[in-house]
């Protein structure tokens, strides 16, 4: 005590510790933030950009991103998921508009040529993120049979603002106007208790992906994705940057001229609009069953994203 | 009074000292630079050894990956061109370095859990063995360190094939619209 100097380097221990616990108490702080998940799309933002380049020959850097919507917090299917906390179907539909929209914008927002000069195939998807949606979805008031309906997830889309200039769909396909893909049939349901994939896509510029059915599935049975192209006229052209959609079903017969009308329950699988600025034509993000026949039949002939 | 007691007992010494002189008082602080250098020195070889070890990783993660899916002659794709009733070989190498151990598992519904790869599907990984699953599950290690791919027909066994020095031949075939594997 009687030693100032001693005294100061007492203090100088008490300090260390003191900042080591505070540094500790930010970290744990930072960490609950989750600002690693959005420099990661940041990253893969970027990487995207870069590609756009003529000079740049560097990679993607695009993961895929695990999320478990949940009512009760508990996701027992997906290991350290991002968990999204919701209490009604229109909390549901907002967090997946939301993984839409960050698709969308994590690539380019239809106005990037990513794929680069290794662009040798038709249609190169991207899977933004693999959604989980926990059984204890089924509680929540509106979900019926353990489903939640993908026509009422684009109704939230026309109907809710992503910025201040635009809703979810004009952002998405540049239209409020579904209408005319409502004609042509469902965009289908969402099972509770399954996984799918937030996949979007850019197709080639000369070749369509869709123009021709194919076949994954065994016997008389076949999935298919068929691109079914809106008429281009001024007066019922299709609306925004929308040129089609891409049908998946099943069929009864192999044959190559197949039609939608040949189709067993034909849903929705995508929308194709244009790009803007460039000549291909994009995937708009869309929700189909991960390792399904109708994420087969949307013809994705890479991944972009990693594991 | 203090003094006395200190003196009955020489591992008090260094406090009189660092109480009383100057000389101690260097002591403390050299001692509290000793501690921040161990412990940056500590961080330091933490560092190095995760990014070479993180190297050798990705190294083993990549030969995986050509393993399963994305050789012209990786599992996956011997498994697409299987009709029924066919049945292939593969001689599989080894990927990890040393050290490391890994295996070609399965994992199916049978399991409670499941790479998040899997998509609540059955699937094929290749990635580090966890021999005790008390800290670590082994569906956590192939989640974090590994490679897999969804094989939606892969028959509900349990496949465990070590891929070690020496090469391992396994038997691919499709039964019943099965997909079995197993080791030669």
């Amino acid at each position: 005590m009687k030693n100032k100097s001693g005294e100061l380097s007492t203090q100088q221990i008490v300090l260390i510790i003191i900042l080591i616990a505070s540094f500790i108490v930010i970290l744990f702080f930072l960490f609950r933030l989750g600002l690693g998940e959005k420099s990661e799309e940041q990253l893969c933002h970027n990487s995207v950009l870069q590609k756009a380049s003529v000079f740049s020959d560097a990679p993607l850097q695009c993961y895929r991103n695990y999320v478990c919507i949940t009512k009760d917090g508990s996701c027992e299917e997906l290991i350290k998921p991002e968990k999204i906390k919701v209490k009604s179907l229109d909390e549901v539909y907002e967090a997946l508009a939301n993984e839409m929209a960050d698709c969308w914008w994590t690539f380019g927002e239809g106005k990037v040529e990513y794929v680069g000069k290794d662009f040798t195939k038709n249609n190169y998807c991207s899977i933004c993120s693999q959604i989980y949606f926990d059984n204890s979805l089924e509680n929540i008031e509106g979900v019926e049979d353990k489903k939640i309906s993908k026509d009422k997830l684009y109704d939230y889309l026309t109907k809710n603002d992503y910025s201040k200039e635009q809703t979810y769909s004009q952002y998405l396909l540049g239209t409020n106007d579904l209408s005319l893909f409502k004609s042509q049939g469902s965009f289908g349901n969402i099972e509770i208790g399954k996984q799918y994939f937030n996949v979007m896509g850019i197709t080639s510029e000369v070749e369509n992906p869709w123009s021709a059915s194919f076949g994954a599935g065994v016997g008389a049975y076949t999935f298919i994705g068929l691109l079914k192209t809106f008429v281009l006229s001024a007066a019922s052209g299709p609306p925004g940057w929308v040129v089609g959609v891409v049908v998946v079903g099943t069929a009864a017969i192999t044959a190559g001229a197949l039609e939608i009308s040949d189709l067993i329950e034909p849903e929705i699988g995508a929308i194709v609009v244009e790009g803007r600025g460039i000549n291909n034509k994009f995937m708009s993000p869309t929700l189909q069953e991960a390792e399904s026949d109708k994420f087969e039949a949307l013809n994705c002939e890479e991944i972009l994203t990693y594991i | 009074m203090e003094n006395k007691k200190n003196k009955s007992n020489s591992g008090k010494i260094f406090i009189i000292r660092f109480k009383g002189n100057k000389k101690g008082m260097l002591l403390a602080e050299e001692t509290l630079k000793t501690v921040i250098a161990v412990i940056v020195i500590v961080f330091l070889v933490y560092f190095l050894v995760n990014l070479y070890f993180g190297k050798l990783k990705d190294d083993a993660v990549k030969s995986s990956e050509q393993i399963l899916i994305s050789s012209d002659q990786s599992i996956k794709n011997i498994i697409g061109s299987l009709k029924e009733g066919e049945s292939k070989n593969l001689i599989l190498q080894r990927v990890s370095t040393f050290g490391d151990n890994w295996h070609l598992l399965s994992f199916t519904e049978i399991d409670e859990e499941n790479p998040n790869a899997c998509a609540g599907k059955n699937c094929l990984c290749i990635c580090d063995d966890v021999p005790s699953e008390i800290l670590k599950t082994q569906a956590n290690e192939c989640n974090k360190d590994g490679i897999c791919a969804v094989v939606q027909n892969l028959k509900n066994e349990k496949i465990n094939l070590e891929l070690g020095e020496i090469l391992t031949e396994i038997s691919i075939s499709k039964q019943n619209k099965e997909v079995l594997i197993t080791k030669k």
